[in-house]
Order: C-alpha cells, then structure tokens, then sequence
C-alpha cells in the first residue's frame, strides 16, 4: 500500500507540475473547451480514480 | 434584496446549523462515519473558494486551481503523514502542531511562539472571511458601506457560535461531535450550492468559452502562466497549499483531534479531492462570464453577482448562503483551533502563575473572541487593499513555517529544537518582512517607502535582487527556504536534545490533581484507565490528559507538585534491563519449581495407587489361598480324626488333597512370577526367531490339547526380533493354554508382520469372553475359568514390558492378540 501510494503521489506530482507553458498554447480544444483545463482537470480525475482503486479497502 | 430579508435568512442559517450541531452531540457514531471525516475536511473550502477562486481566476487565470491540487497530494500521503500523525496523537493527545513541537523538542520558546505565531499569521486569513460575508452582504443588500460595521457583526456572531459548541467544557479529547457534523453539514450545502449557481449560470447565459476565445484580452485566463517565473509560481502555489492543508490549525483539528480513526482515512483520501475537484468545476464559467458581461463589478463578487444579471435573486440569496456557510465553517473550527493554542501554549502557564487556572473554559471563551476582533481589526488594517485569495496566501505561508521544524521532527532523529527554533524564528521574521508589513504598507498603514526596503538587495518584494516573482512566491520561496536550510544545518552542528525528566506518582494524588483541574468524570476515567499501570506510566497517562486541556507546559508544572522524580534515563534502562533479565530468570526458576511439584505430585498419586493395588493384591492373595488352604486342612483333620475311614473313602480324600495343594502350588507360583515382574527386572533381548518360538509354544501346549481334544492350527510367517525369548514364550503359553481350556474343537495360532510390528494371533472356537467381563479380562484375580485370575493380568504385564500390547479382539470365540515390535539387532545374522 505504502508503496502504491507513493508511486501515485509521484505520479500526481509530475501531472500537476510540469511546464505547462510548453504543452498548452492555444486557447480553443476538443469541445471548444480551453486545453489546459481540460488536461488539469482530466489529470486530477485520474488521480482521484486511481486514489479510489488504492484505497477503497483499508 | 432587502438587508432585513437577509438577515432573517442569515439567521435562519444559522439557527439550522445549531440545530444539526445540536442533533450531532448525542450521536457520535454518525459522527465518526467515514463520510461526515471526509466531509469535515472540506472546511478547507472556505469564503475564498467560494467567491475568491471565481474572482482568482477572473484575473489570474489557471492559478486558481494549485490551491486544490496541492491537498490531493497530501492525501495521496496519508499512509506516511496522516497514519503517523493519528498514531501519535491518539498515544499522547496533541490537539496542535505546536503540542507535537512541545513533545518532539521538549519544553521552551518554541512551542509557545509556534502558536503565537500561528495566531498572528491566520489573521488574514480569517479577516478573509469577514469580509466575503460583509462584501456579499452589502452587494445582495444593495448597500455600498459600510462595510467595516457588518464585518463586526459577523465576527461577534460567528464568535458566538464558535464559543457555543466548542467550548462548552473543558473536553481532555477535545471533540466536538455536534460541531463536526455542523461542518460536514456546511461542506455539503456550499458545494450544493456552487454547482447549482453554475449550473444556473450556464444554463441561462449559455456557454461562455466561445465568446472568450473570441476576445484575445481574456486568452491569458485561458492560458497556462508563461515563462519561468509562471512556472516556478505555479509549483510553489502546489507545494504551499500542500503545506499548508497539512498545518492550518484548522485541519489538524477535523483530521486529527476530532477523529482519531484511522479507517477513515482512506476513504477522506479520495473521496476529499474528489469534493475539491467537484467544487472547481464552475469555477472558470462563472469568472469568464463575469469579465465578459461585468467588467466593472468585483471579480469577488461575480458568484451573486451573475445570478441576480440573469434575473434569478434566490439562487444569488442560495450563493450567499453558501459563501455563509464556507466562511463560517472555517471561521467557527478556526477560532475554536486557535483558542486551544492560546489557552494550551499562553494562557495557561500565565493562569498558573496568577492560581486562575480554575477560570480555564472562560479564558478559553475570551480567546476566541479575542481572535475575531483581532481579525477584524486586522481587516480594518489591512483587508480592504486585498483580494480574497490574496490574503489567505499570506496566512497559507505563514503556517508552512512550521513545516521543517514539524516534519524533520517527525521522520529524522537529528532534528534539534535548537535548529527548530532558529529556522522558525528567522521563517517568521521573513514572512513579516516580506508579505505581513507589506500588505499593511500597501494599505496605507505603513509608509509606502517600506516597499523599496532600505537598499536594493533588501527590498521586501525583492530580497537579493530578485525580480519577476510574484510577492506570494517570493515570500514563500524565502522563508521557507531560510527556516528549512537553517533548521537542517543548525541541527546538523548541535548535538543532542533535551531529555524529559521522568516523573513518578500516585494514581490517587494524581487523580486528585485531574479532578481538580478537568472535574470529577476526568478523574473516574482516568482512575479507570490507570489501574494495573505503574507510577511512571500513570504519571504519563495524567500528563497526557492534563497537556490535552490546559497545555503540556501548564500539565508539566502542575505534575511536578504530585510527583517526584523517577530513576534518570541514562540509569533507567540498564536497570530495567537488569530487571527484566532477573524477572526471566525467576521466571524459568518458577516454571522449574512449578514442574517439580507436578512430577511430586504425580508420582505420589502413583504411589498411593500402588499402595492401595498391593493391599488389595494381599487381601485377593489371601483369599484365594484361604479356599485350598481351608481344603486342605478339613481333609487332613478328617483323615486325621478318622482313622477307621474306608479306603475307597481315603484314596478320594488323599486325591482331593493333591489337588488342592497342587492348586496352591500353582498359586504361589503365579504370585512370585507377579512379584517377580512387580521387581521389575532387567530383560534379557538377544536375536530370536519367533517363528520356531512359536512352534515350540504350540508343542508345549500339545500335551493339554490332546487331553482335551483340541485341534492346533498353525499360521507362522518367518519372522525375526530382538527380544527376551523366554518371557515372549511365557505369554505364549499362557494364552494357549487358556485358548486350550475354554476351545470347543480348534485352536489357531497366527503369527504374521504388521507395520513395525510381529503380530500373533491365538483364537479358538470357544464361547467367548461375556461381554460383562470383557472391561475386567486382565485384571488380577479376575478368572472365568476357575484358574488364579492372574494368568492374562501377568501376560498384558509381560508383554508391555517387551514394548509390546496385549488386547483382546472383537467377534466369535476367544480372539487375544499380541504384538511385539520388530527390533532386528542384526539384519545379516537373522536374514531379516
């Protein structure tokens, strides 16, 4: 568990803080939505479901 | 909306959230369910999540969401930080991050000025809050100003509900159930209400993203921070709120002091971010739509503000609501926090000093009336020049500085209170320097000349020369980094750290000192709890319950009037070791004496059986002798007395008389070959054929068997064994002799290998055993036949001996079966 939970802590990590500026330069994506926010929010998501998988069972 | 209407719904609320707090007392196990936990942490979504991340994003674009991302990544933690922090908030009751200092580092200024500090450093975090309802209630009100005098209203008031259901008595667990549930009751209602505002919001006005990619102003909300500058502002904004979710005083107290479950920990570490990530999803419409259609209005405010443009007042009222209850949540758990920090770590020791400590729970109620004005006169200062989100960033830096100290204390051994202190002294003086005096200079409270410090490389905003940080990243990057290098490098060049004296005491003066100072149920449970603890360990445990409630300082000074000193640490653990290692050998000596005793007494058992089996031998012995005995003399005396007895008369009386003397010769014969086995002597094994010991059994037996009639079978496998042939040979005998004696026509014998094992086998065509006199077949003196009784007694006897059993089978006729085990001294010899 320990294990896993670090690893997804890595994981989390490296979605939420890498240049950002260098992957996302346009304003208009899929859905006309802004990509940045998709893939924050998408990210996060992710996170959040993988943080279910891992914990549901104490 | 008319102020009046307002205020009833206002009050309204408020009463409601009474009510739920009040209904939550009496019910702590809905209070400890793992949702109403995870719940209860989203008391981090405050006034500032509500209205400022609308009005953050309005201006400044995605940075709006780190403060949300930074707590996923704590909770992805929880097995490290939370489980350890659980665990060692259950054993010695910490209420604080600065009880934990107190613990870790020992008594000193650092505990004390940790929760000063934090008190001074969440003021603007909690004006914050003061001003979102007082703003949000004059721009629904229609009002302007003033705003200062709602602001007090609301903190007088949310004053009053903190003081109502946090300090209702002096708790050594200090757990709230009701207020709890309060909280998780709030978190529900806010993020109800912000989806419901968005969903209204979009649903009316529409989707706001194709008109903002239109307008080439709005691209930057849109896009991510650019440069290096952005970035590094974007992870500090990670790494701050991460920081700071894990040492707001306010989230300690929901995930640690109020629930000391570490079950519920899993389900807080997914199902909290996924409230957090909830609750931002309208948060990006709500600002576009905000620069779009109300470019003059306070970005802060665009959360009533659109509902009211799209003509729906109740759902602005429902905002309000809710941006009600995400500051008062905050602000009731907040007050409460910091109370106990004050009373815990201040308040105290200066009531023991002035003999008040008996007006703790009323001190403690000042306190937080205390912190609200504080706050308040904070916001008078200093709040009207910020937007929301950026005077909660100046509080989220201020707690990060106890970070080095708290976790290098947690999980590194040569962290030192020395090099504590020094990195949380020069992390406050860093953090005052360049955001809290700032923000009073930009306020006007200040000259504006502080801003450019007095030289270049001093700036405030700009220490050493930097330039392109943003005051917030600035700031953090600063203190933080300077408490951190100095709280690692002075503990690395200061060598060991404050012992804790060990105390010593009774449990009933130390309960008396609990009842003195927590009243009388404290006292009964801990009397409860101390029993079968030592003076040590109950001095600890009252210690505990003490520091819980009036401070570990204050708990260490009262402690020392009812206990004395215990052995020293340097002297205590060679002594216990020597303890523990002579209690071990009393112990092995104990369960020695304790074997001996059994063996004693089971031997003397065997030895009053055996006395009472040799008296009842004689008393058998002596009857079954008494009966020829008693023949053979009437026949004498008669032969005696009689003289003139006809011959024929003689002869049969002279007949009578060997025969029973014969019957007694037989008798004694069989009683010495029983002492004989009582003297148990040494049996003579050499290698024996039992095949031809078996046959020559049977020729034995022969003689007898002709007179009778009997037919011997035979059955013999080869076998070898390293046995006493002659006691094998006398069990032999035995058996076919009784086999002869009760056999209608046939007698078999069988000898053949079973297991490990010679199997012989003696049957006979006779009546049987009676099932009556089977349990009793070998015992002494027990004949069917007319026989001594100790025949079959002596041959079970026998066999046992030569390691071997003796039983009687199952079925017709008489079956007895004999084993010997097959012990081959010398395969080669034997051909075994």
């Amino acid at each position: 568990m320990k294990e896993k939970a670090f690893a997804l802590f890595l994981l989390a990590l490296f979605l939420f803080t890498l240049p950002l500026s260098l992957l996302f330069r346009g304003v208009e994506g899929p859905l006309g939505l802004p990509p940045l926010y998709l893939y924050l929010f998408g990210a996060w998501a992710l996170v959040v479901f993988l943080a279910f998988l891992l914990f549901r069972r104490p | 909306m008319s102020p009046w209407t307002l205020l009833l719904g206002l009050f309204l609320y408020l009463g409601l959230l009474f009510l739920v707090a009040l209904w939550g007392e009496g019910r702590p196990r809905l209070t400890q369910s793992p949702w109403v936990y995870a719940l209860s942490l989203a008391v981090y979504a405050t006034a500032w999540t509500f209205l400022g991340s609308a009005g953050r994003a309005a201006t400044e674009g995605a940075t709006f969401l780190p403060i949300y991302l930074g707590p996923t990544l704590t909770l992805l933690l929880w097995p490290w930080l939370h489980g350890r922090l659980l665990a060692l908030a259950k054993t010695h009751r910490l209420t604080s991050w600065a009880d934990f200092l107190h613990l870790r580092y020992g008594p000193g200024p650092l505990a004390p000025l940790a929760a000063g500090f934090l008190v001074v450093g969440l003021l603007p975090y909690l004006a914050l809050q003061l001003k979102a309802i007082a703003q949000a209630f004059l721009f629904l009100s229609g009002e302007k100003a003033p705003l200062a005098d709602v602001a007090l209203l609301t903190a007088l008031l949310l004053a009053l509900f903190a003081i109502l259901f946090g300090t209702r008595r002096l708790d050594p667990s200090e757990r709230h159930p009701g207020l709890v549930l309060a909280v998780a009751f709030e978190s529900l209602v806010k993020l109800f209400a912000l989806l419901l505002v968005g969903a209204f919001v979009l649903l009316s006005l529409g989707n706001p993203f194709p008109l903002a990619q239109a307008r080439p102003d709005l691209h930057p909300l849109l896009l991510p921070p650019e440069g290096l500058s952005g970035h590094l502002a974007w992870v500090s904004l990670v790494a701050l709120s991460a920081l700071a979710f894990l040492f707001l005083p306010r989230q300690f107290h929901v995930g640690v002091v109020e629930s000391q479950d570490p079950s519920h920990l899993p389900k807080a570490a997914w199902a909290f971010p996924l409230y957090l990530l909830l609750i931002n999803l309208p948060i990006l419409p709500l600002a576009l739509w905000g620069r779009l259609l109300l470019p003059g209005e306070n970005p802060d405010l665009y959360v009533l503000a659109l509902p009211l443009l799209a003509g729906n007042p109740w759902v602005a009222f429902l905002a309000f609501l809710g941006a009600v209850s995400a500051a008062t949540a905050m602000v009731v758990v907040e007050g409460l926090a910091l109370s106990i920090l004050l009373s815990n770590h201040l308040l105290s020791p200066l009531l023991l000093r002035y003999r008040a400590l008996g007006s703790l729970l009323l001190w403690r109620r000042l306190a937080i009336l205390f912190v609200m004005l504080l706050a308040y006169l904070y916001f008078r200062l200093a709040g009207e020049a910020y937007a929301l989100v950026g005077m909660g960033l100046i509080s989220f830096v201020a707690v990060t500085q106890l970070a080095p100290a708290a976790l290098l204390g947690l999980y590194w051994k040569g962290a030192t209170g020395t090099g504590a202190l020094a990195g949380l002294v020069a992390g406050i003086l860093l953090w005052a320097y360049t955001l809290f005096l700032p923000a009073l200079a930009r306020s006007g409270w200040l000259p504006q000349a502080f801003l450019e410090g007095p030289h270049p490389l001093l700036r405030p905003e700009g220490l050493l020369g930097l330039k392109g940080l943003d005051p917030i990243t600035h700031g953090f990057l600063v203190s933080f980094g300077v408490n951190l290098a100095l709280t690692l490098g002075i503990s690395l060049f200061s060598r060991g750290r404050p012992q804790r004296e060990g105390r010593t005491g009774e449990v009933g003066a130390l309960a008396a000192l609990l009842e003195r100072v927590l009243g009388r149920e404290a006292a009964e449970g801990f009397l409860r709890e101390a029993q079968g603890l030592s003076g040590r360990e109950a001095a600890l445990r009252a210690e505990a319950l003490l520091s819980s409630a009036i401070g570990p300082a204050t708990a260490r000074l009262l402690l020392l009037s009812v206990t004395q000193k215990a052995p020293g640490e340097e002297g205590y653990t060679p002594l216990l070791e020597e303890a523990a290692r002579e209690s071990k050998e009393v112990r092995a000596y104990a369960q020695a004496l304790e074997a001996a005793r059994r063996e004693l007494a089971e031997a003397y058992e065997r030895l009053k059986a055996l006395d009472q089996a040799k008296d009842e031998l004689l008393w058998a012995v002596s009857h079954e002798l008494k009966t020829p005995l008693t023949a053979v003399r009437a026949l004498a005396e008669i032969l005696r007395d009689h003289p003139d007895l006809p011959e024929e008369e003689k002869g049969r009386f002279t007949a009578l008389l060997a025969k029973e003397t014969e019957r007694l010769s037989r008798l004694v014969e069989e009683i010495l070959a029983y002492a004989r086995l009582q003297a148990n002597p040494a049996l003579e094994k050499r290698p024996t054929d039992l095949k031809a010991l078996a046959e020559e059994a049977l020729s034995l037996a022969e003689p007898l068997a002709r007179e009778r009639g009997i037919r011997l079978e035979r059955a013999l496998t080869p076998l070898f064994t390293h046995t006493d042939r002659d006691r094998v040979l006398q069990v032999l005998l035995n058996l076919l002799t009784n086999a002869v004696r009760h056999a209608k026509s046939r007698v078999r014998l069988e000898l053949a290998p079973k297991g490990q094992e010679a199997l012989f086998r003696v049957l006979d065509d006779g009546p049987g055993v009676p099932a009556e006199a089977r349990p009793r077949i070998f015992e002494p003196f027990q004949s069917l036949s007319g026989g001594t009784g100790l025949g079959l007694y002596l041959a079970r006897r026998l066999a046992e001996a030569l390691g071997g059993r003796l039983y009687l089978e199952e079925g017709e006729g008489g079956a007895f079966a004999f084993t010997l085990p097959l012990e081959v001294a010398d395969a080669g010899s034997l051909g075994g």
